[in-house]
């Protein structure tokens, strides 16, 4: 027993003595040295990803949920560093309120930040949510009243939203929570408008509207809903916390071109009813004088279009709507024919619809109006109130979260759906290095064994073997991976899903990587088997597994250990490879988010695909490194190159 | 006149007894001849051999390259398989109990066994029995071990000891006895480190490390230096008598031969020509064939030494795979020349190994009666 224990144990140290020799002849070389730093880094990663890494995690890294509260297609933060202009994201979620205000049966809880805006880029999206309790009282609950304001740096305080949370069909009882979330079709819209015109004093100047009360209403009114318009359309309504009027212009339309098509008809209308015998020669004369001063009104708009104000313009064509009326009252008396008639008729509605288009829409009057975004300090709170609680909580049980989305997001910024590419790449280190690894190990470990085998014993199994490896080597790997690949991706269902289908490439590696290794491993163990030592030791007696084990795989190791390192990145590439030529696994891998930029076809995101290109990359090096130094020591003869 | 054609004795002072051992090789065929069904050829390289070694001696076997020397000395220790013939060995008291077995084939009432008749795995304790000093000092070590590992080995397999204390002073015994002195500077050494002459002290060292009674020195000291020949034989020399070893000196120098050896054989194309006492062979040989390596042997003379010497031979050594029919020698015997009569004879029929003198066998139809 003891003697065994001593043996191992001298095993033991040997082993580790090997190692830390072969660790130190790495070392001494430059491409050693920088390969076993790579290697420290990436090993580090691959360890912190494996701490933190949660199952969770695996299953729904791809989901848009997951990362709701990332702005999507961003870059990192640094690029401000460079020159860039971006807003910054923030994030901030509470569990504790900031502070709470109790009055009688009402307590409120306030949950505050302030979100800095400091460079001319409008954020992406702000939104509060939370999950807010209800308050238990007489065996019931109350609900809360939720109020969210916004101080902006010009010291508007807008009252964003107020949400009347609805238990409705969630399942409340007391102490149960309410999600809410705010969104830009309960934001209050109209406030913002009110308060941006009366701060920054939006109007409309009197030499374009003129002075008739209601036509300057009706032009206030044109005016707010250009500005709604603009602030909806382009900034999603909750945006327009973040901005103000930069440049407005109105102006009326200076065209005649609807004008002379009236004067026209009416001159038209006049000469035919002057043509017409009418026994009233009373009633004929006052039409003529009615469609005159229609075509009077008109006339002074076209001459004098270039002062006209808004207001003129409407009443005179008010006024000349109100004449052809006349006119067409009085030819039903007179017995004017009835295509005339009828001709009246719909030339005084037209011109009726013209004043009422011009009063509602931008047509006559048309307001341009464009907004910059704010810079400055922004203040939100997020009030939550219950009314009518007799013994109100100091602390309240809520999570609120206040999102703001910037235009860059953490250190590699994001991809699409949000997904937050740094996170993607750390946890994508111990992935790509299993998958290199094990598909490595394997293949290198079945290669050394049958190449021994194949090479010691020779005679029939050597010839099977040799065989099996001519077949598979004149075998092309790639598109037996692609059709395995969809043959998996069909086949496998449920939740390991993405292990069997990266298990399922491993085994194609392995079954076609294991064949090179062992015909030079058979090569190595043919002339081992050659060399006298080995006949000594058979004159001593030493056994088949003894030369085997002591002999011909301590030199075979190294290069196994060369071959092996070698290997790594192979797997890896293919992986990624699979992933981008759309045989995905679901899994986060480098080779994941290369296929959705490809999928997205978002290659012109240098932050999307060259952090998993750059991380592919190093990961090769560092093994190409390490196989170079491990190589020179297996070879010394390459030492002197 | 009772011509006496050889035949090995056992009597209870012969270690070691040949007989009529055979070693063909196949050479592999292609798989195109196998299926134009060329029949398998074979390398013979030993082809008939006979011989026995005396307890306490030298034997040397000697012979141009190529003509089955070291197959004879690996098939001693079962290193390939024969093709005929028999091993009889006489061990040790160590291995008796292997001796004891069944299936074991005595051959004589001394108490000699066949080494063929042993099952594989019951053979190893042999192997502490007979052991070897290889020719090549430089491809017989594992370069990748220390010589403390070089000598462990053989105890590990062994089970000799357990301790690496015990190991330790084993080995360093082992060093001194082939005066590698102080042992703990050459035991954590690899082979690299170590002259020619120091690296066959360590092959030596690990032959004799579990005490053999039969030693098998392949050409010891062809492939050193010159210069550290002698103290490699001496070392041998005086080995044998301190630790009462049997050698088998396998050599192509006959001159060295004579100097070390007891008794000689000297083969030719795997079959012994002429056997006898060391000095007489080497100092009045009979065979044509030991005649003409006779002549080759350079004058120690150095004046003389670079007189071109006609040799009394013809033509290469010819293939062992096409043995030439008859005496194997035939082609480049110059005794022909003067016995034409003697040419038919020799180019037809074998000549067998007869006592020309007590104790002195010549395989040659000069000699034997027709
Ligand atoms: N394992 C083997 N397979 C085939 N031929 C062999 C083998 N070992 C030796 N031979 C051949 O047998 C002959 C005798 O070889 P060997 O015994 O090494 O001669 P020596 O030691 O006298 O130089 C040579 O022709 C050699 O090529
Ligand atoms: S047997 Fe004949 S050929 Fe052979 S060595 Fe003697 S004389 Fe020469
Ligand atoms: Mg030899």
């Amino acid at each position: 027993m003891s003697m065994a224990t001593g043996k191992s144990n001298s095993r033991i140290s040997k082993i580790f003595g090997s190692i830390k020799t072969a660790f130190k002849e790495i070392w001494r070389q430059t491409p050693g040295k920088a390969a076993l730093i790579l290697l420290l880094v990436l090993v580090s990663m691959a360890v912190v990803a494996v701490v933190t890494i949660t199952p969770e995690f695996l299953v729904k890294w791809e989901s848009a949920t997951y990362w709701e509260d990332n702005p999507v297609v961003v870059p990192p933060c640094w690029v401000n560093t460079l020159g860039f202009k971006t807003s910054k994201t923030t994030q901030v979620y509470f569990t504790q309120p900031s502070s709470t205000d109790v009055n009688g049966s009402i307590v409120k809880y306030t949950y505050t930040h302030t979100y800095v805006l400091d460079v001319n880029d409008l954020p992406k999206d702000l939104y509060v949510k939370g999950e807010m309790p209800l308050l238990c009282e007489n065996g019931g609950f109350k609900i809360p009243a939720i109020m969210i304001t916004v101080e902006r740096p010009d010291g508007i305080i807008i009252h964003a939203w107020n949400v009347a949370v609805q238990p409705g069909s969630q399942n409340a009882t007391c102490g149960s929570k309410l999600t809410v979330k705010t969104s830009k079709e309960t934001f209050n819209l109209a406030e913002v408008i009110n308060y941006l015109v009366e701060k920054y004093n939006i109007t409309i100047p009197q030499e374009i509207v003129g002075t008739n009360e209601t036509y300057v209403q009706s032009a206030m009114s044109i005016l707010r809903t250009a500005i709604r318009t603009e602030l909806e359309n382009k900034y999603m309504s909750t945006l327009s916390l973040f901005v103000k009027p930069a440049n407005y212009r109105i102006t009326l339309s200076r065209d005649t071109k609807i004008l002379e098509g009236y004067k026209n008809q009416i001159t038209g209308l006049k000469n035919r009813i002057m043509n017409v015998e009418i026994d009233n020669q009373v009633f004929k004369d006052r039409i003529i004088q009615s469609l005159d001063r229609a075509l009077n009104n008109i006339s002074w708009i076209i001459n004098n279009i270039n002062t006209v104000t808004y207001s003129d313009y409407l009443t005179a064509m008010s006024y000349a709507s109100a004449e052809i009326e006349n006119a067409n009252k009085l030819g039903l008396a007179a017995g004017l024919p009835e295509d005339i008639r009828s001709e009246l008729q719909v030339l005084s509605s037209g011109i009726k619809k013209f004043i009422e288009s011009a009063t509602s829409t931008p047509s006559l009057i048309i307001p341009e109006i464009t907004f910059e975004t704010l810079q400055g300090s922004y203040r939100v709170e997020v009030a939550v109130a219950y009314y009518g609680i007799s013994n109100p909580p100091q602390s309240l049980d809520a999570n609120v979260g206040i999102i703001v989305k910037g235009g860059c997001h953490g250190i590699l910024g994001t991809a699409d759906k949000g997904i937050d590419i740094a996170t993607v790449v750390l946890y994508g280190t111990p992935i790509a290095l299993s998958i290199g690894f094990v598909t490595a190990v394997t293949s290198v470990f079945i290669g050394v064994i049958v190449g021994i085998i194949s090479g010691y014993y020779g005679g029939l199994i050597d010839e099977i073997i040799q065989r099996i490896v001519d077949v598979i080597g004149n075998i092309p790997t790639l598109p037996i991976l692609i059709i395995v690949g969809s043959v998996a991706q069909k086949t496998f269902t449920g939740e390991a899903k993405s292990l069997y289908i990266i298990l399922t490439y491993i085994g194609v590696l392995v079954i076609f990587g294991w064949g090179g290794v062992s015909i030079t491993v058979r090569a190595m163990t043919l002339s081992i088997k050659e060399e006298p030592y080995i006949e000594a030791a058979k004159a001593l007696g030493a056994s088949n597994t003894r030369i085997i084990f002591k002999h011909i795989f301590p030199q075979v190791l190294m290069y196994a250990a060369a071959v092996l390192v070698f290997n790594v990145p192979g797997a890896i590439l293919t992986e990624a490879g699979l992933s981008v030529l759309g045989l995905r696994h679901g899994w986060p891998t480098w080779g994941s988010l290369l296929a959705s930029a490809r999928a997205e076809n978002r290659f012109d995101v240098w932050w999307w695909i060259l952090p998993p290109g750059i991380m592919i990359s190093l990961t090769s090096l560092t093994f190409v490194l390490l196989g170079l130094a491990i190589e020179r020591i297996v070879e010394p003869r390459l030492r002197t190159l | 006149m009772g011509e006496n054609i050889y035949k090995p004795v056992y009597s209870k002072d012969t270690k070691l007894v040949v007989s009529d051992l055979k070693v063909y090789f196949p050479i592999r065929r292609s798989f195109i001849d196998v299926l134009r069904g060329k029949p398998r050829l074979y390398v013979k390289a030993v082809d008939g051999v006979s011989f026995d070694v005396k307890e306490g001696e030298v034997f040397a076997l000697a012979g141009e390259s190529g003509c089955g020397k070291t197959t004879t000395g690996k098939s001693i220790l079962r290193l390939n398989e024969i093709t005929e013939g028999s091993i009889g060995y006489l061990p040790s008291k160590k291995i008796e109990n292997v001796v004891k077995l069944p299936m074991v084939k005595k051959l004589s009432e001394h108490g000699h066994i066949d080494l063929y008749s042993i099952p594989d795995k019951y053979f190893k304790p042999f192997r502490q029995d007979i052991q070897m000093i290889w020719q090549d000092p430089f491809g017989s070590l594992n370069p990748r071990r220390t010589i403390f590992e070089i000598l462990e080995e053989p105890l590990d397999i062994h089970g000799i000891s357990s301790t690496k204390e015990e190991r330790t002073e084993i080995i360093a015994k082992a060093l001194e006895e082939v005066k590698l002195t102080p042992p703990e500077e050459f035991m954590w050494r690899y082979p690299h480190m170590l002259s020619g002459g120091q690296r066959q002290r360590v092959v030596i060292s690990r032959a004799l490390i579990l005490k053999p009674s039969l030693v098998i020195a392949d050409e010891p000291v062809s492939m050193l230096d010159v210069s550290i020949r002698a103290e490699i034989l001496q070392l041998m020399m005086d080995l044998k008598k301190r630790l009462g070893l049997t050698y088998i000196f396998i050599t192509h120098d006959l001159a060295l031969a004579r100097y070390i050896s007891n008794r000689i054989a000297v083969m030719y194309l795997g079959k012994i020509v002429e056997m006898g006492d060391a000095r007489k062979v080497v100092e009045d040989p009979y065979h044509p064939y030991t005649k003409a390596l006779v002549e080759a042997i350079p004058e120690p003379d150095p004046q003389r030494r670079f007189i071109i010497k006609e040799l009394p031979i013809k033509g290469e050594v010819p293939s062992p795979i096409n043995v030439p029919s008859g005496c194997r020698f035939h082609p480049r015997c110059i005794a022909l020349d003067k016995h034409p009569e003697l040419a038919e004879l020799c180019k037809t029929k074998e000549p067998p190994l007869i006592e020309v003198a007590p104790g002195r066998y010549v395989a040659c139809w000069l000699y034997a009666k027709k």
